[in-house]
């Protein structure tokens, strides 16, 4: 990746201009304009009046931007274009880069259409190096702007530790307690020394006096409180986890729950469902496990390693080192075997889901499958994927089979040693069977925490990588922002498009230069081909994205002064989809407004036509509408959405597509309803089929991103253009179903 | 009659197919245009080539789009053109489609959910980052696998048989 002064530097030395000062745009590409395959290191630098491509130090192409009639980036398959349509009609590539160039492209590609249009401000800037991180160059994460390796771990560890500083005391004492049990862990092997040496067998010969007896009765006591106290510290230990990780995963839960609600749509689409319901549930999960769990076991892990290390050592160091000498070998391979059996697993997991996806697949849609006849192929599918199954099951689970009983053997392999020595020190009479059982007792304790450590790594790596996921989110920046400064206004309902462009990349325009107002009261019908950007229209009168270029105001201010949510409590919706959550009638229209009394609720029901279905219901209101408001029609689930909008009784109604998914009987009850709504609210509708739109004031139409038309429907119709062909097409068509 | 419900179908779809006899492919510029001959003869400025079964079939299928992207008829095989259309065709394919030729596999480490892929290419070694690899992955008809990166980038790995002991070793795992 190149500095800008190399570039500069490149752009100056093939003579671009004689004062960098003059160059406005310089940026880098990495493939050759022309050439499928070649790799290349060009350069593209912008003056004020003219545009350089640079290859091999020398200019390859120039072009003046009073020439250039617009800039576009396209895309292609793995690489990206940055094309010049010029003036003469002439259309040519000014540069072409890898996938790693997407973000660049379209960052430099958007300045340029900002020079070409006499728009660029400010400084010549370095472009982000495409998704890669500046400072090592490594490729980011989708969504994440920080790079794991090069923010440090310590400043993730930091801010997780803030959040769980609440039950830091709890925390505390309960690593405490970890400290506790490692230390308390270390008595029994001597209180059974004792028994075994005195008591059990010992050098001389006992007669049973009362204080024998006593002696002997109070190590079998002491074992048992020794015991008692391990357990009743395990169980204030748990309970203290419990209260800490109850209340750290319900922190990070709503943390990261509020973040994604304040993410605008365009973030929360580039995630899928199921990743934020894994960030949510799983990735914190994991965390707390962590910090609640992980940490403490590590101190216990650590003490018992020292403890028991130092005291094997202080006994009998030569004895230690027999034990200890074979351990780093044997936690280096059982790891390298684990890794292995790691990526088994992995692949008898992949072949497993494969498995269960075919399963619901075929099951989803056995009524497919059936009417094709297809049950055959299905199984032959099917069996496939099991064979593939069970030989990777048969390869994993034989290494597993075999490597693990070898492992368990080299991991006890210390104990032969001890066995041997300690054997020839009791023949000799130099050690007694008690401190053999305690030293057995020690060797047993090590391996615990030596096992551990291999597992170490996998431990933090999970943890790490579900810190990095919440981060990414919490971090996340929203590109639709309250200003500090906005304001709530009171809506009277004139909307105006001032000069608004929009792109949701930044760079192809999907609305171009719409510049039109609609009237307080008026009812705007927006016709157009799909995806010419009618849905996109009244996203931006949602401020659910913010314009690239010019604005959109509401009784002339413009909505990047006013609050979202007193514009949005102002706006009723009624989408095609109807989304009903899993509640009673009563709760999806209340929805709406929080607060809202029953008679509200019901007044809104009736002017949308719901309460007439409704009172015929059993349960009325309470009627439970079932997942996605599944127990109820289309036609009724829309008439419960409508009445949703009207709660609010909104200043601006907004219907897309509102009657398309209902049968034409319904569509027409429902139209009529809306009609007696729309009556003096400011209503954007959005419908292919124009008869609905018949009641509009004005029809505005889109083609190509543009405003073509805008104005009442017999005007539209004298003016024979784009409108009057749709509904002349439309006419034909519904004339050609009835015959 | 399996033939003949074949023809119907074919007909029904009303499909263009671009030939050597019913149209000329030219290059305008830095691009393509394209001049459909006969009663329906019209001038395309330019056209936009996209591959219908690019995994299995990446010369073959061809559709051809307007500046609006509305298909103005597919190309059955490029090959059935002359050599010289043949080659601005296959040109035009390559530069649209950028798919980086590797080698081998040097490394793959598995961290952070995320899959980091050293490999050797033509153009020499290089890294990339995969992101769910269960999608990333696939092997394809003539058994090369396609590799695509989180930043969208696309490369293909030589059939399974053909790579090396430890490549293969390591590419298994994601197939």
């Amino acid at each position: 990746m190149y500095s800008i002064n190399e570039l500069i530097s490149v752009a100056v030395k093939a003579n671009v201009c004689e004062d960098p000062k003059n160059i406005r745009i310089i940026f880098p590409y990495d493939l050759h304009p022309d050439n499928g395959i070649k790799s290349v290191g060009g350069v593209v630098a912008a003056t004020d009046d003219k545009v350089f491509v640079i290859d091999d130090g020398e200019i390859k192409k120039s072009f003046s931007l009073c020439d250039v009639e617009n800039i576009m980036v396209t895309n292609g398959i793995g690489c990206i274009f940055i094309e010049a349509k010029m003036k003469d009609g002439s259309e040519q590539v000014i540069c072409r880069g890898s996938g790693s160039s997407i973000k660049l492209f379209k960052e430099a590609g958007s300045d340029l259409i900002r020079l070409v249009n006499g728009k660029l401000k400010g400084e010549i800037k370095e472009y982000a190096g495409g998704n890669a991180c500046p400072k090592c160059g490594r490729p980011l994460l989708p969504g994440s702007s920080s790079c794991m390796r090069c923010t440090g771990k310590s400043s993730y560890v930091k801010r997780l530790l803030k959040i769980a500083y609440p039950w830091r005391w709890m925390i505390i004492l309960s690593v405490l307690l970890y400290f506790v049990t490692a230390v308390i862990g270390l008595i029994p092997p001597m209180l059974n020394q004792k028994l075994v040496d005195d008591y059990i067998q010992p050098n001389v010969a006992l007669t049973l006096t009362t204080s024998v007896l006593i002696g002997f009765v109070g190590v079998i006591v002491s074992m048992l409180i020794v015991n008692l106290i391990n357990r009743g510290v395990s169980i204030i230990r748990s309970l203290l986890m419990i209260d800490a990780g109850a209340g750290i995963i319900t922190k990070l839960r709503q943390m990261t729950f509020d973040k994604i609600q304040s993410l605008s749509i365009g973030r929360i689409n580039a995630r899928t469902s199921g990743e934020l319901i894994n960030r949510v549930y799983s990735d914190t999960q994991t965390v707390k496990n962590f910090l609640v769990n992980q940490i403490g076991e590590m101190i216990q892990m650590v003490v018992t390693l020292i403890t028991v290390g130092l005291i094997l050592f202080v006994y009998n160091w030569k004895l230690a080192l027999l034990v200890l000498c074979p351990m780093p070998v044997i936690v280096i391979a059982n790891r390298y075997i684990m890794q292995n059996l790691h990526k088994y697993f992995k692949l008898s997991w992949v072949t497993s889901s494969k498995a269960s996806s075919i399963l619901h697949d075929t099951f989803s849609g056995i009524r497919v499958v059936k009417s094709f006849g297809m049950e055959n192929k299905e199984i032959g599918r099917y069996k496939e994927i099991t064979d593939k199954e069970r030989e990777v099951s048969i390869r994993s689970e034989s290494f597993a089979g075999s490597i693990m009983p070898i492992i368990s053997f080299f991991l006890g392999i210390g104990e032969f040693f001890i066995m041997f020595y300690v054997g020839n020190k009791i023949i000799g009479g130099e050690m007694t069977l008690g401190e053999m059982s305690k030293f057995s007792a020690y060797v047993g304790l090590i391996y615990a925490p030596l096992r551990w450590i291999s597992r170490l790594p996998n431990i933090i790596s999970r943890t790490g990588t579900s810190l990095v996921k919440i981060f990414d989110i919490l971090d996340e920046e929203n590109e639709v922002e309250d200003k500090p400064d906005c304001v709530d206004i009171d809506i009277n309902g004139e909307i105006t498009f001032d000069d608004l462009s929009f792109s949701y990349d930044e760079t192809n325009p999907v609305l171009k230069n719409l510049s039109f107002t609609i009237n307080q009261g008026e009812m705007i019908g927006i016709v157009g081909r799909s995806g010419v950007g009618k849905s996109t229209l009244i996203n931006l009168v949602m401020r659910m994205y913010d314009p690239t270029f010019g604005a959109v105001k509401i009784d002339g201010v413009d909505l990047r002064d006013i609050s979202q949510s007193s514009l949005r409590s102002q706006i009723g919706v009624v989408l095609q989809e109807t989304y009903l959550f899993s509640g009673t009638i009563y709760d999806n229209i209340s929805y709406a407004k929080a607060g809202a009394t029953k008679e509200e609720v019901i007044a809104a029901a009736k002017l949308a036509g719901a309460h007439k279905f409704i009172v015929k219901l059993p349960d009325g209101y309470n009627t439970r509408v079932g997942e996605r408001g599944n127990t109820l029609s289309g036609g009724e689930r829309q008439r419960v959405s409508i009445a949703r909008a009207l709660l609010r009784n909104p200043k601006i109604l907004i219907l897309d597509e509102a009657t398309s998914a209902l049968d034409t009987e319904t569509e027409k009850e429902v139209q009529d309803v809306l009609y007696k709504l729309t009556r003096g609210r400011t209503t954007l509708a959005i419908a292919h089929r124009l008869s609905t739109l018949r009641n509009s004031d004005k029809i505005l139409v889109l083609d190509k991103g543009r405003l073509a038309e805008f104005g009442p429907h017999d005007e539209l119709m004298a003016k024979k253009g784009i409108y009057y062909d749709l509904v002349m097409a439309q006419r034909q068509m519904s004339k050609m179903s009835r015959n | 009659m399996d033939i003949n419900r074949e023809k119907e179908l074919l007909e029904a779809a009303g499909i263009v197919y671009l030939t050597c006899a019913n149209c000329r492919f030219e290059k305008k510029g830095d691009f393509v245009s394209l001049d459909l001959l006969g009663n329906e003869a019209k001038n395309y400025s330019r056209v936009n080539l996209h591959r219908l079964f690019p995994f299995d079939r990446p010369y073959s299928y061809i559709s051809v789009l307007d500046s609006d992207s509305q298909e103005i008829g597919i190309i059955a095989e490029i090959g059935d053109f002359d050599e010289e259309t043949c080659e601005l065709l296959k040109h035009e394919l390559d530069r649209k489609y950028y798919v980086c030729d590797l080698i081998s596999v040097s490394s793959v480490k598995d961290r952070f959910g995320f899959s980091y892929w050293k490999v050797q290419s033509t153009a020499g070694e290089i890294t990339f980052t995969i992101r769910d690899t269960h999608n990333s992955l696939r092997e394809n008809i003539d058994g090369k696998i396609s590799i695509s990166d989180i930043d969208g980038n696309r490369y293909t790995l030589p059939p399974l048989a053909k790579l090396d002991k430890k490549s293969r070793r390591l590419v298994e795992l994601y197939l």
